[in-house]
Formats: C-alpha cells, sequence, structure tokens
C-alpha cells in the first residue's frame, strides 16, 4: 500500500474513533431507529414493520434511551446525558432485569423498515458475534464496523483518483485527504445508519465505471460495477442512482472502445442478470416480510402523489440555487436551499443537526465552495481539450452528479408536495454518495495550477480541513459531555 | 573552488512547512475562543426544556410537584428551572420551596415571593457522594405558580413527575450546575469522565487520556507525513 495511502487511512481511522467517543448512543441521525432494525434482523431474522408493530424500539433499547436520558437529549441542546456513575448503576440494574425477549420485541413500527435489507444484515454479523456485551458496549463496537465504510470510501477515492488523474500522488493524496477530513462523512462514519454503506458502495460503483470507461469494458469489470450497483440497491432507495450511472457508464465504453458484438451482448446480459436478481431478492424478501413492496412502497407513493407540475418543480430548482425572479411563484416549502445543503449540512452539522459551528465558519465555507467553483470551472476551461480527449471518464462523473442532483431535487420536490411544504426531506450528507466527485474536483482543480503554486494550495485545502475535522470532533463532545 | 550554494528548501519540505505554520496559526485563531471560553460546569441535566412546545405544570398553594429518579452529583452547587405566578399580578408569584432528598441526604433552597417569572437559580448543599433521589417543588404562597417543562415525548426524560401525589404526563425541566466556571482544557477530566461512562466503561477513562493527544497530535501529523511523503514520491528534491 501506497504510504501516503497508508497514512490518511490511519489519520481516518482516529478520527472515526475519536467520533465513536465524542457522539453518545444514539444521538447521529435515525440512529436510534437504525439500529432497531439491525437488532431485530439479528435476533429474529426479519425486519421491522414500517407501518404497524407493537414497539418501536425493543425493551431493552426503549429502556437504556429512558434510563440514560438519551431520548430525551436528541436535539435538545439543553439536554444532557445521564452521564455519572450512579446512572450507569441504575442502568445496570434496569438491563440485568430485563426479562427474555428483551432485545427482540422491537417489530415496528419503525421508519427504516422501509429500507432494503443489506446494510442491516451485514451488521447483524457483528451483532451476533457481539451479542453477549451489554447494550452499550455493544453500540461502541457496531460503530467500529461500520467506519469501516468510511475507510473503503476514502481508499476508492484514492483508487479513482488514479483512475483519473494517473499514478500522481500528490493528486490522490489531496483527493482521498479531502474526503477524509470532510467532518460530515467522519461523524456519519460512526452512526448506524445505511448511509454509509451507501456512499462506500456509490463510490465503488464510480471506481469500477471509470476502469470500464477508461480501460474498456470486459466482462470482469462490468460484473464487479454492476455487482456494487446491485449492493447499492440494495442498501437504500437512493442507491438506486447508482442504475443509471451503471448504464450510462457500459454505454460510454462500449462507444469508446467498440467491442465485439457477442462481447457486447455477455456484457448487458451479466450486467441486467446481475441487477435484476438484486431487484427480485429485494421483491421476495419485502414480499416475505410485509414490508409494503420495494422501499416500504415509497418510491411508488412519491412517484404517484399528486399535483406534480414540471414548470413549479422546475422554478423550485432554480429557488434552490438562485434569488427568487419576479416573474416566478414563491417556491413551496420553507426558506431553504443551497446554503443549508451543500454548505451547513454538507460540511458540517453533527448530532440531529442541533450541533454546529458558529455561523461564520459557514459563511467562511460558503464563501471558499464559491471560489473554488469558479476556480473549477476556469480549470475546465483551461484545459478543455484534455478534457474532451477523456471525454468517457467525464461523462461517468457527470452521470453521477447529475442522476444524484435530479433525484434528490425530484425527491425534495415530491415530499414537499405531500407533506404541504413542511419538511424538504433533503440535507447534505445525501450527497455524500457522491462525496468523491468532490475531492477529485478539489484535486483537479488545485492540480491545474502551475506547479509553483499548486501543492502550497493543496497544502493549504487539507490544513483548513484538519482544523474543521478536528473542531467538529471538539464543539461534539462539548455538546454531549460539557 | 566552487561557490558554496544557499540552502533552498525542495517543494515537498517547503508545503511541510506550510502547513504547519497553517495549522498552528490557524489553530490559534480557529480554537482558541473555543478553548479560553469559560462555561457554568454543568453536572446533570435531569430533564431538558421543550424543545418546541412548553408546556406548563399548575401547583396550587400548599401542593408540591416531585419528580423523582433525579441524579444530584457531589459537584453539584446549583440548581436551575422556571416558575411562574399563574396569574400576572403586582404582587409577582408565591414563594417556592426546593426540596432534594435521597438517602441519607436533604437540601432544600427557596425561591422568595414577588418574581415576574422565568428561570431561577438556586445555591443549594451537594450530597457527599452522587445519589438518585427526588427533587420536590413546593408551593408555599397562597397562589397557583406554573412550572415550565415538556409533554413532548421525544423530551420526556428518565424521572416520573407527580403533583399533589398524582403522576402526571411530562418533566419539569431542572438543571444542575457546578460552582465553577471552566474552560473546556480545565473540564476535560471531567469530560472524558462522562464520555467513558456512555461507552458503560469500554473505553476507561485512561485510555481517553491516551486517545485524546494521540488524535489531536497524530491526525495532524499523518495528514502532514501523507502529503509530503507523496510530494516526494513526485517531485522528489524539485525546488
Amino acid at each position: 500500500m501506497p504510504l501516503p495511502l497508508a497514512l490518511i487511512l490511519v489519520l481516518a481511522a482516529l478520527l472515526s474513533v475519536a467520533w465513536d467517543l465524542a457522539v453518545p448512543a444514539f444521538q447521529g441521525p435515525d440512529e436510534d431507529a437504525h439500529f432497531g432494525y439491525v437488532q431485530h434482523l439479528a435476533e429474529t431474522g426479519r425486519p421491522p414493520s414500517p407501518s404497524s408493530g407493537n414497539s418501536s424500539y425493543s425493551t431493552q433499547e426503549a429502556t437504556l434511551l429512558k434510563d440514560l436520558n438519551l431520548l430525551s437529549l436528541r436535539g435538545d441542546l439543553g439536554g444532557r446525558p445521564a452521564w455519572s456513575a450512579a446512572d450507569l448503576a441504575l442502568w445496570h440494574q434496569a438491563e440485568h432485569q430485563l426479562p427474555p425477549g428483551s432485545s427482540s420485541n422491537g417489530d415496528g413500527p419503525n421508519a427504516t423498515g422501509q429500507n432494503p435489507p443489506l446494510y442491516y444484515a451485514l451488521m447483524a454479523i457483528p451483532y451476533r458475534v457481539f451479542a453477549w456485551l451489554p447494550l452499550l458496549k455493544l453500540l461502541f463496537v457496531l460503530r467500529l464496523f461500520d467506519a469501516l465504510c468510511f475507510l473503503a470510501t476514502v481508499s476508492l477515492t484514492w483508487l479513482i483518483a488514479g483512475e483519473v488523474f494517473g499514478r500522481v500522488r500528490w493528486k490522490q493524496t489531496l483527493a482521498a485527504g479531502a474526503v477524509a477530513l470532510l467532518p460530515q462523512l467522519a461523524f456519519m462514519s460512526v452512526v448506524i445508519n445505511s448511509d454509509g454503506l451507501l456512499t462506500a458502495l456509490t463510490t465503488a460503483v464510480l471506481w469500477m465505471a471509470l476502469r470500464m470507461a477508461i480501460r474498456g469494458p470486459t466482462l470482469g469489470r462490468v460484473l464487479a460495477a454492476s455487482g456494487f450497483t446491485a449492493a447499492a440497491v440494495l442498501t437504500h432507495g437512493r442507491g438506486l442512482v447508482t442504475v443509471p450511472v451503471l448504464g450510462i457508464a457500459i454505454l460510454v465504453a462500449w462507444i469508446h472502445h467498440r467491442p465485439a458484438l457477442r462481447d457486447v451482448a455477455v456484457q448487458a446480459g451479466g450486467a441486467a442478470a446481475t441487477v435484476g436478481v438484486a431487484f427480485v431478492a429485494y421483491l421476495l424478501f419485502a414480499a416475505s416480510g410485509g414490508s409494503g413492496g420495494l422501499y416500504g412502497g415509497e418510491v411508488t407513493t412519491i412517484n404517484t402523489s399528486r399535483g406534480f407540475n414540471l414548470g413549479q418543480f422546475l422554478s423550485s430548482v432554480y429557488q434552490f440555487y438562485f434569488p427568487k425572479l419576479p416573474s416566478l411563484t414563491p417556491r413551496i416549502g420553507p426558506d431553504y436551499g443551497y446554503r443549508q445543503v451543500f454548505i451547513n449540512t454538507f460540511y458540517a452539522t453533527f448530532g440531529q443537526l442541533e450541533v454546529t459551528f458558529r455561523q461564520g465558519v459557514y459563511d467562511i465555507l460558503q464563501v471558499a465552495s464559491a471560489l473554488g467553483l469558479v476556480a473549477f470551472y476556469t480549470a475546465c476551461v483551461a484545459r478543455w481539450r484534455a478534457l474532451r480527449r477523456s471525454w468517457p471518464a467525464v461523462a461517468v462523473m457527470l452521470a453521477l452528479l447529475l442522476t444524484l442532483l435530479v433525484a434528490l431535487h425530484y425527491i425534495s420536490y415530491r415530499e414537499l408536495l405531500a407533506n404541504g411544504g413542511v419538511d424538504p426531506v433533503i440535507v447534505g450528507r445525501y450527497l455524500l454518495p457522491m462525496v468523491s466527485l468532490f475531492g477529485l474536483a478539489i484535486a483537479f482543480t488545485v492540480g491545474s495550477l502551475p506547479r509553483r503554486v499548486g501543492p502550497f494550495v493543496g497544502a493549504a485545502v487539507l490544513s483548513a480541513g484538519l482544523l474543521l475535522a478536528l473542531g467538529g470532533v471538539g464543539i461534539t463532545a462539548a455538546r454531549f459531555y460539557a | 573552488m566552487p561557490r558554496p550554494r544557499s540552502w533552498r528548501p525542495d517543494l515537498a519540505t517547503s508545503c511541510l512547512v506550510l502547513m504547519v505554520l497553517l495549522i498552528v496559526i490557524g489553530g490559534l485563531i480557529f480554537w482558541r475562543p473555543f478553548l479560553t471560553r469559560s462555561s457554568q460546569q454543568v453536572t446533570e441535566v435531569p430533564a431538558p426544556p421543550a424543545l418546541f412546545v412548553l408546556a406548563e405544570f399548575p401547583v396550587a398553594p400548599n401542593q408540591q410537584a416531585c419528580e423523582n429518579s433525579v441524579t444530584v452529583t457531589s459537584d453539584t452547587r446549583f440548581a436551575t428551572f422556571q416558575l411562574r405566578p399563574a396569574k400576572p399580578s403586582r404582587e409577582g408569584g408565591p414563594p417556592v420551596g426546593f426540596v432534594l432528598s435521597g438517602q441519607g441526604y436533604r437540601a432544600t433552597a427557596v425561591v422568595p415571593g414577588g418574581y415576574p417569572g422565568g428561570s431561577v437559580t438556586l445555591r443549594i448543599t451537594p450530597p457527599r457522594h452522587t445519589l438518585i433521589g427526588t427533587a420536590c417543588f413546593v408551593n408555599l404562597g397562597t397562589k397557583p405558580v406554573l412550572l415550565d417543562g415538556t409533554t413532548e415525548g421525544r423530551t420526556i426524560a428518565r424521572p416520573a413527575l407527580e403533583i399533589a401525589g398524582r403522576p402526571v404526563t411530562g418533566d419539569v425541566a431542572l438543571s444542575f450546575q457546578g460552582l465553577r466556571s471552566e474552560s473546556l482544557p480545565e473540564e476535560l477530566g471531567v469530560l472524558f469522565d462522562h464520555a467513558s461512562n456512555l461507552t458503560d466503561g469500554l473505553v476507561p477513562v485512561w485510555l481517553i487520556w491516551l486517545i485524546a493527544p494521540l488524535v489531536a497530535f497524530g491526525v495532524p501529523i499523518a495528514l502532514i507525513l501523507a502529503y509530503y511523503s507523496a510530494m516526494l514520491e513526485d517531485f522528489g528534491d524539485a525546488r
């Protein structure tokens, strides 16, 4: 393993351990519900129901949430966990008195029950191995397993940078380092939540799709890319965005490398079969678990809810990024847009959205991001010929960027229609599946600068990332434990 | 005779120096206010305030509201809660007694009557050892008083509330503070103790004392070395 990558993985692992300590049990986004799914699946072999059942949490989880004030703590800055040794002793007493079956009765309703089972099935393995541990210890250990997805994402970003830039170590280090130091990603790395696996798998799809597009579509590469896509589809509804990316990548690879027709047929069949088998397997699993069809019926619900208006949708997307034009009707929903999603909750918003830096930090991040975008655009224009020569790779990366953005805007618009404009649903962590593009964009932009300048700007970007990364751990630990 | 060449750092070393400088200077600017700002030490929050909708619990004259399962730590010196007269008047709210009790422990304090309403902080005598007991708010006046709290399902904490001996859904918001206003570095020992307890002792306090500097210094060192070694590999000793 190259030394820079090894060091970045050490850095990432240290950050994950720090985050695991800084965030008390169940204080990540929806962590209580995701853990409930893992626990119910591991204990009973069945997912919890998204809409029915006797209890959202198992008695064991509910008791822990109550006894250590972990439920009342969620999102409430005035709250603190019950953190003393006396509180812990009280919990031990309660845990020992729990009746048999207390860890297996969280049958629902659990909102995460609509998710496909791959993440939860994988987490059920360490759960079963360490099931003898008391719950708080078990959760800490499970989070460390979760962090493996973070390390995979960082490693895959390194590999992608290698595909795109060649064996240029400082650019690979810059891309992978920027991803490892993104506070939101490091924070999410220890939260029991399928987002971490989805991010790693989407990054893996991009890596293999780029290999196909750049090196040619061998059956092995097509099957690998399809396998990662199938896994993403089986991890979360948002994993569906990888399907068009896979399709575009295969198409681009065929156009660019012109394989024999027989090879095309075999590869197409292999890809369709791999993804198709995943869908069929999920359909059978959903039918047996009674979770209401694929993704709990959410995809169908989103697409059939009334009131969709293309003009309103496009206007809504425009107003998400830019101030409203006089001719436009106001965007439905709260005052929520680019700043909240691409800056605040993409870079650094922790806990249940209540732990944030001072607003000035986000102002600086917004200005830096805008300058970065201008620099990125300038680099694209300046290196237009090189980009045209690399069109297969560019097409694949654009496919992921646009598919994810369009999907998120569409989901947000549909949800706003459905919930009366109350909740736009999307937050910055939903952008994390394309976090490798964030690292690549930084490396491309900085790498386009003259050699006397570029490496120094890269050093400055990584230094700023480090300050944010460690600062995020600090403010979170202070919020929960001070 | 060859002329002595003046030393100029190569590209990798220059980047290394720049990163060290930026991290040290940036750290001082970015983290210093956070590290040096003092804030009142919170020793325990038995019941947090409401997140969205404030609930008011009325307590009639000579009646009391009691919350059980309240942890009082041995370093607690102050208790904070919110109250207001049931009906605004010139005389203000009635006097309210605050009683903390547990095994072998009892502490009392009084909010004098005449207040307009709002947050009050009372000095209390702490127990010798941390214990789990009961907190009671006793209306000592002749008019009803309202205690602020929560009935939101998501913010109801461990303590169970009784008013005039009857169970009530919800909690009166209550928090305890220590004597001193402390900065974060001064509070590290306590902070690590809390973090360790929340891992159920899986990560003991001494290990957190090892992990914390490892993260604080190991992460920057790993980053700087990663970039430095990458630059060396790409540019060698180019200047």
